[in-house]
């Protein structure tokens, strides 16, 4: 009896409000809105978080089944390109020049490899606009993600060299998110030239060297990898809407291995892994506006050190395998780079679009000891000029 | 525009569908908020929240039923969960002490007009109205109520005798003084 009378109870007054309704104030729409378009800011940043980790790796897995590649060539003793890859003029230049320059002596009639250097210093200013080098970059980073940057780079030189380059970063307090291309522009003086300042003929770039006087069916390989695992603290918007900070720690470790092979008389191969820290600084700040554009200026401080972690190097001289000598090296590096540019950016909601040109001088610090014999110390100086365009999100 | 087609747009992230059903069934939902709510601002954060979740949950509408059916579902859920998640509801399941006050008459609530048993119930203490809310109006079993409100099904009739018996005395209270002032 008693359970009846509760059933009945059950919406007993569920008629009387069937008509009741009551119209909202207009803000809780807006509410509404504001928190759909959150979300859907937030689902992109997902996907774009997840397409540029997925890229990187492929790109990762590329880059490895292209190391192994080589490695298995080289063990089959079946060198045969005649093509001249090297790297130059970036970051994994220090990483180069602290292997000891070795000689071709080819008017003996027989190969011998023998460092010429035992202890040296040698000061390279390269500032003449004489040859031309374009750079892509592409940058995709979220706020919790990623950062995701290629670089493909062409230079004309005495010889053709391809650099492509992978970095990784997770960005933990990065506020924003940002993606776009960057072309770099960049001068520097041709090989052999202002090379030798303060220094010795003799210690001019040794791969460079070592390519010109090799015979023409010389064969020389690099590959390199690298990664960036590191976090980047952007202080902006939470300070003041015209001036953005930027600091920045990274690590980055790559390895890169090289072949060479002058006819099937001589081979040396050479294996190196590094790591680099790099800590970053920089100040942006809106100077004029024009109309619906601002004008800024921007500077920045970067700070990379590194040693490397191991480094061999195999060297097999002449047709008999007698003088066959493995050596290891430990090696350190300081790159200082410092950068003004200057731009104009149009802020369409919550993006940001800009294009900024400057200047980078990069001063490039090397010391290496090759075994306990020579210790090397090598400095570099370079200007270049970048432009970038990019699009940079706030949330 | 049918329904049909309204989803369909809102679920492909159109704002002017979303918009339209906004407008149609906001106010239906505004009205049934402020039952629950202890207030005006409270009540607007319920349908706030009540809408995001139709708008991002519209997938699993199966359209079986009224769109209006389930937003209605959607908003009472969201007022019991909001409730739920303040936990300054109180909710008391000694029935014992009250259990004189089962089977309380009901008459004298359906003779209310909608205006003043909507004023009464927002009297209510938040436990009573959100349970009475849920039985009376809504039609939820206490199994039910129970179950959104993660307690157990006597607490749910406890609350719902007790929002009863404080109603009867809230009419009781009014009639008195009416015969006073007469």
């Amino acid at each position: 009896m008693k359970e009846q009378s509760k059933n009945k109870e059950q919406g007993f007054l569920a008629d009387k409000f069937k008509q009741a309704y009551h119209i909202p104030h207009v803000k809780v729409w807006e509410g509404v809105e504001a928190s759909l378009d959150t979300k859907k800011r937030r689902k992109a940043i997902v996907w774009w978080t997840g397409l540029a980790a997925g890229i990187c790796v492929l790109l990762g897995l590329n880059l490895f089944i292209q190391m192994e590649r080589a490695q298995q060539n080289y063990r089959g003793g079946n060198i045969q390109s005649a093509s001249n890859f090297t790297v130059q003029d970036n970051d994994l230049i220090s990483f180069y020049q602290v292997v000891p320059p070795v000689k071709n002596n080819l008017n003996q009639g027989n190969l011998t490899f023998s460092n010429t250097a035992e202890s040296s210093h040698k000061k390279v200013i390269d500032l003449s606009p004489s040859e031309s080098q374009v750079k892509m970059n592409i940058d995709l980073s979220s706020d919790k993600g990623f950062n995701f940057d290629r670089n493909y780079s062409y230079t004309k030189k005495d010889q053709v060299s391809i650099d492509i380059k992978n970095k990784t970063e997770g960005r933990n307090w990065f506020i924003g998110s940002q993606a776009g291309m960057n072309m770099f522009s960049q001068s520097s003086s041709p090989v052999n030239t202002l090379k030798s300042a303060n220094g010795i003929g003799a210690q001019v770039d040794g791969a460079n060297n070592f390519s010109a006087q090799a015979r023409p069916n010389a064969a020389q390989k690099e590959y390199s990898y690298s990664q960036n695992p590191g976090v980047n603290i952007h202080l902006g918007r939470k300070i003041n809407r015209k001036n953005r900070v930027n600091i920045g720690f990274g690590f980055q470790q790559f390895a890169a291995e090289r072949e060479m092979n002058i006819s099937s008389e001589a081979s040396i191969l050479e294996k190196k892994t590094m790591e680099l820290y790099a800590t970053e600084i920089g100040v942006e700040r809106d100077l004029i506006r024009l109309g619906s554009f601002n004008i800024f200026g921007e500077l920045n401080l970067r700070h990379l050190s590194g040693r490397s972690i191991r480094s061999e190097s195999t060297t097999f001289s002449g047709s008999e395998e007698e003088n066959i000598s493995v050596s290891s090296s430990l090696s350190k590096t300081r790159i200082n780079t410092s950068g003004l540019f200057a731009g104009i950016n149009k802020q369409i909601n919550r993006f940001t679009i800009f294009v900024k040109g400057g200047i980078n001088y990069k001063i490039n610090q090397s010391t290496s000891n090759d075994g306990p014999k020579f210790p090397i110390a090598d400095e570099n100086h370079k200007a270049y000029s970048s432009v970038f365009l990019g699009v940079r999100a706030s949330i | 525009m049918s329904e049909n087609q309204l989803v369909e747009d809102c679920l492909n992230g159109c704002r002017i569908a979303q918009q339209k059903v906004y407008a149609k069934y906001s106010p239906m939902c505004m009205s049934i908020c402020l039952r629950y709510a202890g207030n005006m601002s409270e009540a607007e954060d319920i349908l706030q929240e009540s809408f995001i979740k139709v708008f991002t949950k519209m997938k699993q509408f199966n359209r079986q039923g009224p769109l209006g059916a389930w937003i209605r579902r959607v908003t009472v859920n969201s007022a019991a969960e909001f409730y739920r998640k303040q936990k300054n509801i109180r909710l008391e399941s000694d029935l014992s002490d009250h259990g004189y006050l089962v089977g309380s008459s009901v008459d004298a609530l359906q003779n209310l007009e909608m205006e003043e048993l909507m004023e009464k119930i927002q009297n209510l203490p938040t436990g009573f109205r959100v349970v009475f809310n849920m039985y009376a109006i809504e039609g939820y079993s206490h199994k039910e109520i129970g179950e959104i409100l993660e307690v157990s099904e006597g607490t749910s009739k406890s609350q719902y005798s007790r929002a009863k018996a404080a109603l009867r005395e809230m009419i009781i209270n009014e009639e008195k003084l009416i015969e006073r002032a007469v």
